[in-house]
């Protein structure tokens, strides 16, 4: 894949865009302009609603009886409250019909009630529905409590007793939650859906035009002609979707949290119980979530539109794609949904609960990690399948819309190895497995578990779909048998290698931004304990070198190796392998030996060097951990012991050099 | 294939569904030559050039451009040829310098390059005057004397061109058959298809006559015309419709 060629299409993209005065209007003015005057409009059109309301008068039935007249005086005072006699009968009537907007039934033994020092029922009858109706409900019962005081003080003085005669205790409330903590779970609860919406709405008009626009305009055959592999070509509109829709979504926010602070909509009073400012820190995290939902939503919202064949059939196409996006985000605000379990992988809810975490408090690293990577494998994910669906004659070049998703493909060249695509996709696949399905089996059988989801779920499904896909294992896996110096080479790196990457880690790990270890991490900690060596070393050594290996440096390796240059396919398989374990303190040391192993495979054609890497360099690290061995730089803070770090040096140059030289006669390296 | 050979095409055939598109399409087409496909409207002309050009794939059969195959390593293809469709859509908000730059940017010339072959093709194809308007104000014809532009930016060894003249006027014709004449005389293979029978009959080195996604026959217009025993394209044409449809 050729960046110059994504970066021209990306160019090209936005000077469409912005030449646009359409575009530019919808994705810059009609923000700056619209939100302002409905927020204020809005804002000023309540405000006189609310005070139309408070200072109106209501009228009030009441059932007139003996006794009542302190209740009527009080009616009377009140400039608010008018009260008109009616009959106990009459009461609902009265107020369905609206003559009255409240009514007051008082029982005709009241007056007795009151001479006796008993109690009498009084109904106040009033709709639910009707807000004014509400409103003078509220009245008269402030009025009835004001008379009940009264007749309450006057019983206790005739009997002499104290007013704490009837309050035996009182409860004092008080929310331990700080005016930051209130201001950010008001917060919660729009922004993430204003984000999510606006993200959106910024990424609809993009998609629809750089695809179905484009076939609309007859440019994409065009398009087609040129030299440019289908990746780069949805590379490029995927990117140009994203920075409109970045900055729609920016320009729209930005103009409402213009209007919000220099509207001064916030009372003075209520600052003192809920704080809206957020640190910086917060705001920093909250733009890197929403970048990622953007990526997300501009992957999912052009891999949709390029179905179309028309603008029309996109927009058609894309509304329940809209609501998909938006519609996890309301659940989000349901109470007791938390951002664990299950829920940490489900795209979109993932994000809108960080987001609203991000808001209410400090949020752990770790949760912003997986949530990062889980939702760059989604739009990974989503741009595989709109480069597959640009490989489709039927639909890019025919009159066929979403129908030529099942028509056949004309079989080209028969490869032996996967595509990009679908390798990237079957990875993702195995993630998913990974996670739900692999994390209940370790939990649940232990040392079993660990076995059953490495062979079951990561090395199962890569070999049933090479399988039924037709592709050679051989070449798929890199399985063939490799020179013995390059093996010799792997297994000298991998009685090295661990010992600067273990430096590494523990540099890492006494930074303050790595959090402490995950659950997982701590089942396998406990693991290592327990467990007898033998089956240590077979279970946590070798299965993963085997399993972990075949699926990274065999299948997705193997998808790389003929479409990019080395150095950038042992990047993308290191960093998908370091992204892999969801772990933030193991990210950068699984990515460098991500990398190392990839070029290791890459060097040699083989995966059996990798894999002995791999196995020993596990099997010492588990040593290490189990036998606690004493060495200073890795178990404290002490510097390295010199020797000992200049040996392993120089046990990684010598395995360097053996695996530099290539296999003569090695077409496939 | 000889190594002479720019376009090789050997029993192309492309299925839509159950309809027979493409039937056992076979031709040469050599450098410096210009080789009209002939043929009425449905006839396979477009499905023909886009097997030819790698944006479809033949059901059956095989083609190589230059030796490559265009649906095998379809990048390389593209590289080599320059492809203009039938309707000379241009992007509308962009210049025809942007529109050069980037496709020429896309077939990886330099910038340096792209300037000067932009001022080659600027003087060859008359763009000056409007190449720095935005393609969506210009009239059909200067927008299909951009697409050629376009078509010629990298500087093809093969040009593949889908009725380069279909609704132009009679000076823009001319202009733009002239253009395929003189691109062919700086050695290029041209494959053009048409159903004007006047302008293949101007332009054309061979003929190749498809009807109902056949290759029903070709040749010079004058083996056309002796073959049919007529004295004008048109005649040798209908000739040669009406005798393929007379075929069990």
């Amino acid at each position: 894949m050729s960046w110059r060629n994504v970066r021209l299409l990306l160019r090209k993209e936005l000077l469409e865009v912005v030449r646009d005065r359409r575009s530019v209007f919808l994705m810059l003015v009609l923000p700056m302009l619209l939100y302002p005057l409905l927020l204020i409009v809005a804002a000023n059109l309540a405000e006189y609603q609310v005070r139309k309301v408070e200072d109106g008068k209501v009228l009030v039935g009441v059932t007139i009886t003996p006794g009542i007249d302190p209740f009527l005086s009080r009616l009377q005072e009140s400039e608010r409250l008018q009260p008109l006699p009616m009959l106990p009968h009459q009461a609902v009537d009265v107020l369905r019909s609206g003559q009255v907007d409240v009514a007051v039934v008082f029982s005709s033994d009241l007056d007795q009630a009151l001479r006796d020092e008993t109690t009498s029922p009084v109904q106040v009858l009033f709709d639910e529905t009707n807000e004014i109706s509400l409103l003078a409900a509220k009245r008269v019962e402030d009025a009835l409590d004001s008379w009940w005081e009264d007749l309450v003080e006057k019983r206790l003085e005739h009997r002499r007793l104290h007013r704490d005669f009837i309050h035996p205790f009182h409860v004092e409330k008080e929310s331990i939650a700080t005016p930051r903590q209130v201001g950010g779970h008001l917060l919660g609860q729009a922004v993430p859906l204003l984000i999510v919406l606006m993200i959106v709405l910024g990424a609809f008009y993009p998609a629809v035009e750089v695809t179905a626009g484009e076939k609309e305009r007859g440019t994409l055959q065009t398009l087609l002609t040129a030299p440019l592999m289908s990746i780069e070509i949805v590379t490029g509109k995927f990117l140009a979707v994203f920075v409109v829709a970045a900055v729609t979504a920016g320009a729209n926010i930005l103009s409402i949290v213009l209007v919000v602070a220099l509207g001064s909509m916030l009372p003075e009073q209520a600052s003192e119980i809920l704080d809206l400012q957020q640190p910086l820190s917060a705001i920093g995290l909250l733009g890197l979530l929403a970048l990622v939902a953007g990526l997300l939503f501009s992957s999912v919202m052009m891999t949709v539109a390029v179905l179309a064949r028309s603008t029309r059939e996109a927009q058609t196409y894309l509304t329940p794609v809209y609501l998909l996006c938006v519609l996890p985000v309301v659940f989000v605000q349901m109470p007791g949904v938390e951002l664990s379990g299950g829920l940490v992988l489900v795209p979109v809810i993932n994000l809108a609960l960080l987001m609203r975490d991000v808001l209410e408090g400090p949020v752990s690293a770790h949760d912003v990690f997986v949530v990062v990577v889980a939702t760059l494998m989604y739009t990974g994910c989503a741009l595989v399948a709109a480069a597959s669906i640009f490989r489709r004659e039927a639909i890019m070049l025919g009159d066929v819309g979403i129908g030529g998703l099942f028509t056949r493909v004309h079989a080209r060249e028969q490869s032996h190895v996967p595509r990009l695509g679908e390798a990237f996709a079957l990875v993702t696949l195995i993630f998913l497995l990974y996670f739900y399905v692999g994390s209940m089996l370790q939990v649940r059988f232990g040392v079993a578990g660990i076995v059953l989801s490495q062979w079951g779920l990561l090395l199962l499904p890569a070999l049933l779909i090479l399988r039924w896909k037709g592709l050679s294992l051989a070449r798929s896996f890199a399985w063939n048998a490799p020179k013995v110096r390059h093996f010799v080479g792997g297994v000298l790196l991998g009685c090295s290698l661990w010992y600067p990457l273990m430096l590494a880690a523990r540099w890492i790990m006494a930074g303050d931004v790595a959090p402490g270890p995950s659950a997982s991490e701590d089942l396998l900690g406990d693991l290592v304990s327990d467990t007898p060596v033998w089956q240590l070393l077979a279970v946590l050594a070798l299965t993963p070198a085997i399993c972990e290996e075949l699926l990274f440096r065999g299948v997705f390796l193997s998808s790389l190796r003929d479409r990019m240059r080395p150095i950038h396919a042992a990047l993308l398989c290191g960093f998908l392998f370091g992204a892999f374990h969801l772990s933030l303190v193991g990210f950068v040391p699984k990515t460098i030996l991500g990398i190392v192993l990839s070029l290791m495979v890459l060097q040699c054609g083989s995966v059996w060097p990798a894999i002995a890497f791999h196995a020993i360099h596990n099997g010492i690290s588990l040593l290490i951990v189990r036998y606690s061995v004493s060495l200073p730089g890795i178990v404290d803070d002490a510097a390295p012991v010199l020797w000992q770090l200049a040996l392993a040096c120089a046990a990684c140059v010598l395995g360097v050099i053996l695996l530099a030289r290539r296999p003569t006669g090695d077409s496939s390296s | 294939m000889t190594m002479t050979e720019a376009i090789a095409a050997d029993g192309l055939v492309r299925l839509f569904g159950d309809v027979l598109a493409v039937d056992r399409v076979s031709l040469r087409v050599e450098p410096g030559e210009v080789y009209g496909l002939l043929g009425a409207n449905g006839a396979g002309k477009t499905t023909t050039l886009r097997m030819l050009s790698g944006l479809l794939t033949p059901t059956k059969g095989s083609a190589t451009i230059a030796g490559f195959c265009p649906i095998n390593d379809p990048i390389r293809v593209k590289r080599i040829i320059g492809y203009l469709t039938g309707d000379t859509a241009l992007y509308a908000r962009l210049t025809p310098r942007e529109t050069l730059q980037f496709f020429g940017g896309v077939s990886g010339s330099s910038v340096e390059t792209l300037d000067e072959r932009i001022e080659v093709l600027a003087q060859d194809l008359d763009l000056f005057s409007f190449l720095d308007r935005r393609c969506g104000t210009l009239s059909t014809g200067q927008r299909q004397r951009v697409a050629i532009a376009r078509a010629l930016i990298h500087d093809p060894q093969v040009l593949i061109l889908d009725e380069p003249t279909a609704a132009l006027d009679v000076v823009s014709a001319r202009f733009i058959n002239q253009r395929v004449r003189a691109e062919a005389g700086r050695g290029r293979a041209v494959l053009l298809s048409t159903h004007k029978l006047s302008e293949a009959e101007l332009v054309c080195d061979r003929i190749g006559v498809l009807h109902a996604g056949r290759l029903i026959h070709e040749g010079s217009l004058l083996e056309l015309q002796s073959e049919t025993g007529t004295s004008t394209l048109t005649e040798a044409f209908l000739a040669l419709v009406e005798r393929a449809e007379d075929e069990p």
